[in-house]
């Protein structure tokens, strides 16, 4: 075994708890697992360009504004990875339920806003109504957008189950409970 | 007392497990599912439509 075989879990119960040797561990695993990150972060770039491209073409009048926000995508990734990584550590667990791989991702994401649209006043007010109703829900369509491709990679078919989650994920993310916990419930009680 | 030897894993090994990220299954890799543009676009109508 590696001298990475250190006996964390739960240590911080101790008495002798050392925080520098958590620490270290847990940067350690950060460089382990980095690749698969960026990796991620790869395909999350992918999907938005993807998105932009079918929404610049769907609204002309957009297609100088609308910009994908890479810090945005890096930062709410790298959020998730953390998430998972504290996730199995303190927990005593192998695989992550696919509701919460997706509520955890999609939540990160409504929080840094990876889809970027910038108006003037005057620009936006001159938009037709389908043109206004993207520009304010953007970022909502993209996390769905995101949902859905998770949803393929688990052969996740269900049609009407689908449309469910649509209706109930945007509901939570517009009337702001967007919680991971929230969303992974929406999955659990879908038809 | 037994439910705090509960919390205790039952080897470092298995420790190491907890701490590898995977999403899920092993064999699941979501990048290896690139959507081509048909499928974007389906899936946008999709969204779009449910939503309204």
């Amino acid at each position: 075994m590696s001298d990475k075989k250190i006996k964390i879990y739960g240590s911080w119960l101790r008495d002798n708890y050392d925080y520098q040797e958590t620490k270290s561990y847990l940067d350690s695993i950060h460089d382990e697992n980095y690749p698969r990150f960026k990796s991620r972060v790869e395909h999350y770039e992918f999907l938005a360009n993807d998105f932009i491209k079918f929404y610049k073409e769907k609204f002309p009048n957009l297609s100088g504004k609308i910009s994908i926000n890479y810090a945005a995508i890096n930062g709410g990734l790298a959020r998730y990875f953390n998430d998972v990584i504290h996730y199995k550590l303190w927990h005593p667990i192998i695989y992550i339920n696919k509701a919460r791989v997706i509520s955890y991702s999609i939540s990160w994401l409504t929080i840094y806003n990876p889809i970027s649209i910038s108006l003037t006043k005057s620009e936006y007010e001159s938009l037709g109504k389908e043109e206004r109703k993207f520009t304010l829900r953007a970022n909502i369509l993209f996390c769905l957008y995101v949902m859905r491709w998770y949803l393929n990679g688990f052969n996740f078919q269900n049609q009407q189950s689908i449309k469910f989650l649509y209706k109930r994920v945007s509901y939570l993310i517009q009337t702001n409970q967007f919680e991971p916990k929230n969303i992974a419930v929406a999955f659990e009680v879908a038809p | 007392m037994e439910n705090t030897q509960s919390y205790e894993p039952s080897s470092d090994e298995a420790l190491l497990e907890f701490a590898s990220i995977d999403d899920g299954n092993n064999s699941v890799r979501f990048e290896d599912y690139r959507p081509t543009v048909n499928q974007t676009v389906a899936w946008l109508m999709e969204i779009e439509e449910a939503l309204g």
